[in-house]
């Protein structure tokens, strides 16, 4: 949902010639400009320092949401941080790869990609930058989805066939277009 | 008979392309019998009945039909006929090669290869050499000659600064422009803008078609390489669609002229338009979910159209029965 709605910024400053381009700190800065000046709310809050070797204190965030096959660009970019090198690792979400600046970046190996759509036919990486209720998906009847199983008693006299299904009734939405940007990137 | 088998029948009328029978639990066998041809004795001829089974090479189909002039039935194993077709996943078309494309607002690509581009379809070019402008744009097309050509749909502020050298498109909307128009999947999704006009009330022309509707808000997003700087940001209604052309509430006749970035300006953001709600005083009885994102993916089989394809031709009239079986593999 928001790959195909939310409005996007496309990578520039990076020197891999495609267009985006592949994520560099100016960027990430031009995201969180955007998303502070849309007086977005961080959703994490700052991890103050300590006086630990190897690590530095963690600004307050917005959550960028982006695919596993970003990581290594993400460790190239300035100002990169670890989240080992949080000052209190232990408040990191197990899903969180680093910070940089304002975002904290959650990866998955599912994360949203455009195939073969940059100017050079790369595969496009869509990072969604969010801010604090910037959307939200709407419960339908009270629940969002159901997995049935039905045991092979159901199935007739002799037991023989299980089933299973799925069912949705839920609605996504953008609360607030101005506090989600997607920022899209190819690999470097 | 064991359980948790479905049967699924319809009737529809041609129109000589492609069409998409949804199947939500999934298909698994598929019968389809065209009336208008199975009394006829077309030369050449037509095909009157066809059968698919899951286990069946991809895109293929059995076809009978009256042999040419007569009423005598024949029979085949054809292909292309039907295709297995899931519009939240669908298939990955591989790239074709662009030998040339104009510098025009419309811009014609030359190709030697047009199959299964249709009036409408959408198509992604990539690596044309000089102009890298153009590159990652999604476009609507038209004006397709068979082996030859294609044209950009929706006309670009002016010409993108050179003659396109060699590059490559990719078809987007697989089997026809209908009904898969909704590339993506989630409506009302962004588009992105190719001209805006200095006019009051402004229209505003995607790249693709929007298929928004009267009513809903849209945000645009013009970034500097776009001219029409004071666009940027603002919230607008949409006051009536045609195709690419979305005509909105804005008085633009004050502003900087909208242009398309020459192809010495890149990289750039594209300009875009975001739908972000409704206006609902154009609505009857709206309610709070009336603006919120659909998913409108579906899964199914493709029939093909025309004279041996199962979907038949213009105004042929066409039934069907389909199902799943409960040990299919």
């Amino acid at each position: 949902m928001l790959a195909a709605t939310a409005g996007f910024i496309n990578c520039t400053g990076g020197v891999n010639g495609d267009n985006p381009t592949e994520i560099t700190r100016a960027d990430v800065d031009e995201v969180v400009r955007t998303l502070l000046n849309n007086n977005a709310y961080t959703i994490m809050d700052n991890i103050e320092g300590e006086d630990k070797f190897g690590t530095a204190p963690v600004r307050d965030a917005y959550f960028a949401l982006c695919s596993t096959q970003l990581t290594g660009n993400l460790d190239n970019v300035a100002g990169f941080i670890q989240k080992n090198q949080y000052p209190a690792p232990m408040n990191a979400l197990r899903s969180e790869w680093g910070a940089i600046g304002n975002l904290r970046f959650l990866v998955s190996s599912i994360g949203s990609f455009f195939a073969n759509a940059s100017a050079l036919g790369a595969n496009v990486f869509n990072i969604f930058c969010v801010g604090m209720e910037a959307y939200a998906c709407i419960e339908q009847d009270g629940y969002s989805a159901s997995f049935i199983y039905r045991p092979p008693i159901y199935d007739g006299p002799l037991a023989l066939n299980a089933s299973v299904g799925y069912k949705f009734a839920e609605v996504p939405r953008i609360t607030n277009d101005l506090w989600v940007i997607n920022l899209r990137a190819t690999l470097a | 008979m064991a359980t948790n088998t479905t049967t699924l029948q319809g009737t529809f009328t041609g129109t000589g392309g492609p069409v998409f029978i949804p199947f939500v639990s999934g298909i698994d066998w598929l019968q389809v019998y065209n009336l208008t041809q199975m009394n006829a004795s077309p030369n050449p001829h037509a095909g009157i009945q066809w059968y698919w089974q899951r286990q069946m090479i991809a895109g293929s189909g059995i076809e009978y039909f009256n042999t040419a002039g007569t009423q005598v039935l024949n029979a085949a194993f054809v292909t292309p006929a039907f295709f297995l077709y899931d519009s939240t996943n669908p298939p990955q078309n591989a790239p074709v090669v662009i030998a040339a494309g104009t510098n025009a607002v419309q811009p014609v690509f030359t190709t030697g290869t047009t199959t299964n581009l249709f009036t409408g379809s959408i198509v992604r070019v990539t690596n044309l050499a000089t102009t890298p402008n153009l590159n990652g744009y999604d476009f609507s097309i038209d004006t397709i000659i068979p082996a030859t050509s294609f044209r950009v749909k929706n006309a670009l502020a002016n010409a993108p600064g050179a003659v396109t050298g060699a590059g490559f498109y990719q078809l987007i909307s697989s089997f026809g422009p209908t009904p898969q128009t909704n590339v993506p999947y989630w409506y009302p999704s962004n588009r992105r803008i190719v001209n805006i006009t200095q006019a009051n009330p402004a229209v505003i022309t995607t790249s693709v078609d929007s298929a928004y509707i009267a009513g809903q808000a849209i945000r645009l997003a013009v970034p500097p390489q776009f001219g029409m700087t004071q666009a940027d940001s603002l919230v607008v209604n949409v006051i009536s669609v045609n195709g690419g052309d979305i005509t909105v509430n804005l008085d633009t006749t004050g502003f900087t002229a909208f242009k398309f970035p020459l192809n010495t300006v890149y990289p750039f953001t594209p300009a875009q338009c975001v739908p972000v709600g409704e206006e609902t005083d154009q609505f009857s009885n709206p309610n709070l979910l009336d603006d919120a994102t659909i998913n409108t993916g579906q899964t199914g089989i493709v029939l093909m159209g025309g004279i041996n394809g199962p979907a038949g031709q213009n105004a042929d009239n066409i039934i069907w029965i389909g199902g799943k079986t409960f040990n299919g593999s």
